[in-house]
């Protein structure tokens, strides 16, 4: 066996993967503080949502014009790709057991009834204003709920420690909202129930398959660039085959996800690891594009504000509900879920990759509600309540 | 089988997407699709076809091309059109590589006659295919009416892109052939230097043609010259702005770096064709930059190149596939074919000119041309160019001069890698070392006239001779035998091994006064203690010190007498030889040195007791590469560096640049040659030597536990025999049923510190065998003094239930190491101190701190308790890390590790497609 060198050899194989500069062996004598690395840092658990929004907002067409049309354009296959990697997270998420189960009826609820505040307001709003067209009477709306339902950045903590907590809610709120948009989409795509659920069928075998063979393929992967190439074939298969089929994403990355953590075995571990290093820049993406194709007119504003102060409502009367109704110890912390978090731009993007330019009102929407929302959060959210 | 089924099941389910997908709202819907699909088949046809000895590139375009629109249509015109997305990002990425190569510092000196052999490499072909062109035009069915101007108008920018090479074809054929010889990178850097040269010829010409066919935009020469400075050097300085930007963010951000590389393609790429220049000429100025203007942070842009090319690579090579018109073959393919045969034989015309011109060596006058045969992205990215520019006529020469290049592309890499092959004795053979140490790998011994000769037993040794014997070359060292100075011929030198001579030992006579001074003064009393944490005062004379100067100019001195004309690395030894490079420098500025500290390095305050600690790290600073056993060693120089001598240093990439030149500092800890002791471990003969070191050990008690060791104060004896003496006194039940054998060689009993340890063991042995004597028992501890071989030493490891390392502090400690590899019965507990830096890699074994004695005899008791399934458990892991870093990729890594600091970028960004681990 031999290695190029570049740089230090890994003592130990239980140290291959992870930054040295934090688990280095104990060094003898002072260490000296690295000058460098420390202006700007991200983290999944953290990511900057409105920052990088407006971000887009300011380099899209609207703004600078340094993110045009056909860059957006150029980018639009990544988009996918960052989805199903974030549903894929989701379904590699550790086993309803535990906090997960109990925060499951728990999420069902909140998200409901946000969801069911949000579309129902819109509707309401569309059918005040003599609105005609299928697209503002129901469809913007249940797109817009379902956006609204979920408060979950991304589902790495429990990744790395399966019984943390505070995150259970969150996590089964953007499950739901996952499941949710995947059955809308179908039933947009196919027009009746049943026809929808067939195809919904199909779709998520085909998303499996794929998995399946990615996984296949991990499982003899001989070298780290082997498996490295096998990861992002894989999540190119997944991303690629939701967004030709016209399905969600998101659910497509479930699927695979629960695929995989069923599978177990380094190939798991191998995906999720190149996921998680995949994620935050992906998310980035999704977030200045999703910036980026903001459209800033007055109705977008409006509904925008609308969205904001429904979806805060919609909290809010799902925490009364949880104070009034929910079982013992998923009660407090329901206004900790008040910040939007990924999942309903991330839905915004599927929607409008899925239906088309008829939803490009719904991203305007969402980031700009999320913006609101996110700003709301900084007031209203207890200390140290954060999703 | 894995593959086959996965492979099924994709294409499978692309299919059935492609029949349920129905219409999608964006035409982008299938991109991703696409390239994970392409992605996967191509890496798995790549991998068929190098079973059978062919190059993985050929496998990604032929996948290309099969399953392409022209053949299979699994992958049809549209989907194929979604591919070319990456294909700027790709071209970028090339470009942006090969800007990475020109390291000023690096190629400075190889500049001249590789610029000498590019320059007549290009002119033959260009003015060759322009003459012949020129009298073919009537008949080439591109635009046979042109005349005059217009007729030159349109041929050069067609011969530029004819001529054109492919840099990364080149590299990934060498990858693949892991060359690394003359051949390769001759040819590697005159594609690299020859396209950057068309680059801008390329968009210079372009810019005449359109002029001449009244096509640009705006007419006259002033127009026509701003065009093409801000074509060329707009782009230059937008890739060098964009290079800066780059080299800050690895600065001060430096996350997913992979990903990072790939968006700045994407930016290079898209802010070229927005801005109207030439996003190549961009890349290509933004990697120039960031390689030698941010030099601090160049390994990280390399290792960000090797993760994140592999992917986007080899779907370049799928889309280049794809692309490849086979019914531009099927109508073109008379002329493709006579392009192909002129190119190929002015190239070869070109080459052997030019390396006449320079001087170069003759393998490369043979066989470089052959590297010259591929092209890939740079040509198709100019025919792609030319068709847009021009409907009509190029469109025409792309369909002829794309039809070459799916010829080239399917020779090219072929015949590439059969000239490596061919040359293989000067690329793909290893090359001859120089190895210098203190101690010498033979030792010849004069006895009454009698001549013997001993080889060294020690791992390290062992390892050296051995990699000697591979590659050849010089081993330099102190001729220390009595009968040394018999065997030598009149340069001191003796082939070696003498059973089959394969290498030369070149003997330095030093005088005893100053080997002493240089050896046990400065050597011993100085640096050894200094840099193990014990209580022994280091002692520093200037005397010493002189003599440490003057033996290690010596040694310098010699190195370059072997040398030569040779530029073989050389591969110093340990500490005893820090002022070598420095002197060896001077004598020789471009030699290639690596220097293994076998021992710890000091941490700061510690090292400010040394006064000549700035000479030292300043001579250290002089080698290509310095290794350490250890992270924590490696971190501390570091530190050291920065602290004494304010140098730079890029801690992630594990460089310092000081004194105008850059070294690396790795940390890649020693092994044992683990088959050697298997194999030992296994021979019939063993339980009779086993019985043979029972008898003379008598070793008659049911429980026997080893230490083997140096007579040295940093070994932990003393502790050891402590922590028997409180295990003794708390177990009394263990009197007269164990043995504890300690096989202590005695070393450096000159000096004052190694005599008095030697009389304080032997002095504790015979009070612990006096206190726990029992009448008719075995003793407590067996001393041995005498130096066991490597077999009988395995006969005792087999004996053991359990080895004791208590090193005060050790660099590695290779004893637990051999312990561990002895025991293929996968029994015997090693203990182990948590001050040897074996520790850190051993963690199965039970760790003691041999300054807490009760603690330490509680883990005797441990040991020697412990469950037979825990043992094996244990012995299990500790022999898998053990055997997964043997001695010799040791010193291979090392070496590779020098190499690769000369080798180029391009090879690490393909290298990675052909890592393996075995």
């Amino acid at each position: 066996m031999s290695t190029p060198l570049t740089g230090p050899l890994p003592a130990r194989p239980s140290e291959w993967n992870v930054d040295l500069a934090s688990d280095v062996p104990a060094q003898i004598g002072p260490r000296r503080p690295r000058p460098q690395r420390t202006w700007f840092r991200w983290s999944l658990a953290s990511l900057p949502v409105a920052p990088l929004l407006l971000l887009g907002m300011l380099l899209g067409p609207q703004g600078l014009f340094i993110l045009t049309p056909s860059a957006l354009a150029a980018l639009d296959p990544a988009l996918p790709v960052a989805l199903a990697t974030l549903g894929g997270l989701v379904g590699l998420m550790p086993g309803l057991q535990g906090p997960l189960r109990r925060a499951l009826g728990t999420a069902s609820m909140t998200a409901l009834v946000t969801a069911l505040f949000v579309a129902a307001g819109f509707m309401a709003g569309a059918m005040a204003t003599g609105e005609q067209s299928r697209v503002f009477v129901w469809l913007l709306p249940l797109v817009l709920g379902i956006s609204a339902a979920s408060s979950l950045i991304v589902p790495v903590q429990r990744l790395v420690n399966p019984w943390a907590g505070p995150t259970a809610t969150a996590e089964s709120e953007a499950l739901v909202s996952v499941i949710a948009g995947g059955l809308l989409l179908a039933f947009v795509r196919q027009g009746t129930f049943v026809w929808s659920v067939l195809w919904l069928f199909q779709a998520c075998a085909v998303v499996t398959v794929l998995g399946l063979s990615g996984f296949l393929m991990l499982r003899r992967s001989a070298s780290d660039a082997e498996r490295r190439v096998f990861a992002v074939a894989t999540l190119l298969l997944v991303g690629g085959a939701a967004d030709s089929l016209s399905f969600s994403a998101l659910l497509g990355g479930v699927c695979a996800g629960l695929l995989w953590k069923a599978g177990g075995g380094p190939s798991r571990d191998s995906l999720q690891r190149d996921m998680l290093y995949a994620l935050p820049p992906l998310l980035a993406l999704v977030l200045v594009v999703a910036g980026a194709r903001v459209q800033l007119t007055s109705l977008a504003l409006g509904l925008a504000a609308a969205y904001a102060c429904l979806r805060t409502l919609g909290r809010v009367a799902a925490w009364a509900l949880l104070t009034r109704f929910g079982p013992r110890g998923t009660r407090s912390g329901g206004l900790s879920l008040l910040s939007p978090g990924v999942f309903g731009i991330a839905f915004a993007l599927n929607a409008f990759r899925a239906l088309g330019s008829d939803m490009s009102i719904a991203i305007s929407v969402v980031v700009v509600g999320t913006i609101l929302s996110e700003v709301t959060a900084l007031f209203v959210t207890p200390r140290g309540g954060a999703a | 089988m894995n593959r086959v089924v996965a492979l099924v099941l994709t294409a499978a389910a692309v299919m059935w997407a492609r029949a349920i997908g129905g219409s999608a709202p964006f035409a982008s819907a299938g991109t991703a699709l696409v390239l994970g699909f392409a992605l996967l088949g191509a890496w798995l046809t790549g991998d068929l076809l190098k079973r059978f000895r062919l190059p993985q590139l050929t496998g990604y375009l032929v996948f290309g091309a099969v399953v392409g629109p022209y053949l299979g249509n699994v992958i049809n015109v549209s989907m194929a059109a979604q591919l070319q997305f990456v294909t700027g990002i790709a071209t970028t990425l090339i470009a942006l590589i090969a800007g990475l190569t020109l390291n000023i510092e690096r190629i400075g000196t190889r500049l001249s006659p590789i610029a000498r052999t590019t320059a007549a490499a290009l002119a033959v072909p260009i003015v060759g295919l322009l003459a012949i062109g020129w009298l073919v035009w009537p008949w080439l069915p591109i635009a046979p009416e042109a005349t005059g101007i217009a007729r030159l108008a349109m041929l050069v920018p067609i011969v530029l892109i004819v001529v054109s090479f492919s840099p990364t074809m080149t590299a990934a054929v060498m990858a693949e052939a892991k060359a690394r010889g003359r051949l390769g990178d001759l040819v590697l850097a005159m594609a690299v230097i020859a396209d950057l040269f068309l680059l801008v010829l390329f968009a210079a010409c372009l810019q005449g043609t359109r002029a001449v066919l009244g096509t640009a935009a705006d007419q006259g020469v002033g127009p026509f010259l701003a065009r093409i400075a801000w074509e060329i050097g707009g782009a230059m300085a937008f890739g060098a702005l964009v290079g800066a930007v780059f080299a800050l963010y690895l600065r001060y951000i430096g996350r997913e770096m992979s990903l990072a590389l790939l968006g700045l393609c994407a930016l290079l790429s898209q802010a070229g064709s927005a801005q109207q220049f030439e996003p190549l000429v961009a890349a290509v100025a933004a990697g120039f930059v960031i390689e030698n203007l941010a030099v601090m942070q160049g390994d990280s842009v390399r290792r960000a190149v090797r993760e994140g090319a592999p992917p986007v690579l080899v779907v370049f090579f799928v889309a280049i596939g794809v692309s490849l018109r086979l019914d531009a073959v099927a109508t073109m393919g008379l002329i493709a074919l006579a392009l192909v045969c002129i190119r190929i034989g002015l190239v070869w015309v070109g080459v052997r000119v030019g390396v006449r011109m320079s001087g170069l060596d003759e393998p490369s006058a043979r066989y470089a041309w052959t590297g010259l045969i591929s092209q890939a992205g740079i040509t198709l990215g100019f025919t792609s160019v030319l068709a847009a520019e021009f409907p009509g006529w190029g469109e025409r020469a792309q369909l002829l001069i794309v039809g070459s290049i799916a010829m080239h592309e399917l020779i090219g890499p072929m015949v590439f890698r059969y000239a490596l092959t061919r040359v293989d004795s000067g690329a793909m053979a290893p090359r001859p070392m120089v190895v210098v140490s203190n101690r010498e790998p033979y030792v010849h011994t004069a006895t009454d006239g009698h001549i013997s000769v001993a080889a060294a037993s020690g791992g390290v040794a062992v390892a050296l001779d051995a990699l000697m014997r591979e590659r050849g070359g010089v081993w330099i060292a102190h001729g220390s035998g009595s009968g040394d100075r018999a065997v030598v011929d009149p340069f001191d030198k003796v082939m070696v091994p003498p059973e089959k001579p394969m290498y030369s030992l070149r003997r330095l006579w030093l005088e005893e006064s100053m080997f002493a001074a240089y050896y046990g003064g400065m050597s011993n009393e100085g640096l050894w203690p200094l840099c193990h944490v014990v209580d022994v005062r280091p002692t520093f004379r200037a005397e010493d010190w002189q003599a440490y100067q003057d033996v290690n100019i010596s040694f310098a001195r010699a190195i370059h007498q072997e040398l030569g004309e040779s530029d073989a690395p050389v591969f110093l030894q340990d500490y005893h030889l820090t002022l070598v490079a420095p002197e060896l420098r001077r004598l020789r500025p471009s030699a290639k040195t690596a220097l293994f500290w076998h021992i710890p390095w000091p941490y700061p305050d510690r090292l400010r007791i040394c006064p000549w600690r700035r000479d030292i790290l300043t001579g250290l600073l002089a080698n290509d590469l310095i290794a350490f056993q250890l992270e924590r060693d490696r971190r501390n120089f570091l530190i050291a560096v920065e602290e004494e001598l304010g140098a730079e240093v890029e801690e992630e990439a594990s460089r310092v640049f000081f004194d105008g030149r850059h070294s690396t500092v790795v940390s890649v800890p020693i092994g044992v040659d683990f088959d050697r002791f298997q194999a030992l471990a296994n021979d019939p003969a063993l339980p009779a030597e086993q019985e043979r070191l029972r008898g003379l050990l008598g070793l008659r008690a049911p429980i026997i536990g080893v230490g083997v060791d140096r007579l040295d104060y940093t070994k932990g004896i003393p502790e050891r025999l402590a922590a028997l003496d409180a295990l003794m006194t708390a177990r009394p039940d263990l009197r007269g049923r164990l043995t504890f054998v300690q096989i202590g060689i005695p070393s450096r009993s000159s000096l004052e510190t190694y005599a008095a340890v030697e009389g304080e063991i032997a002095g504790k042995v015979a009070v612990l065998n006096a206190k726990h004597a029992v009448a008719g028992a075995p003793p407590l501890v067996v001393l041995s003094t005498s130096l066991l071989d490597a077999f009988s030493l395995t006969a005792l490891y087999r004996l053991a239930d359990f080895c004791v390392v208590s090193s005060l502090h050790d660099g590695m400690n290779l004893v637990a190491k051999e312990f561990v590899a002895a025991r293929d019965d996968e029994q015997g507990v090693l203990v182990l101190s948590e001050l040897a830096g074996a520790a850190q890699e051993l963690e199965d074994a039970l760790i003691i701190n041999p300054y807490d004695v009760e603690g330490f005899a509680t883990v005797l008791a441990q040991a020697i308790e412990m469950p037979a399934a825990e043992r094996t458990r244990r012995m299990r892991a500790m022999r898998k890390v053990v055997a997964g870093r043997n001695v010799f990729s040791w010193a291979s890594d090392i070496l590779e590790g020098l190499e690769s600091i000369w080798s180029k970028p391009l090879l690490y960004s393909v290298h990675a497609w052909e890592e393996r681990s075995v």
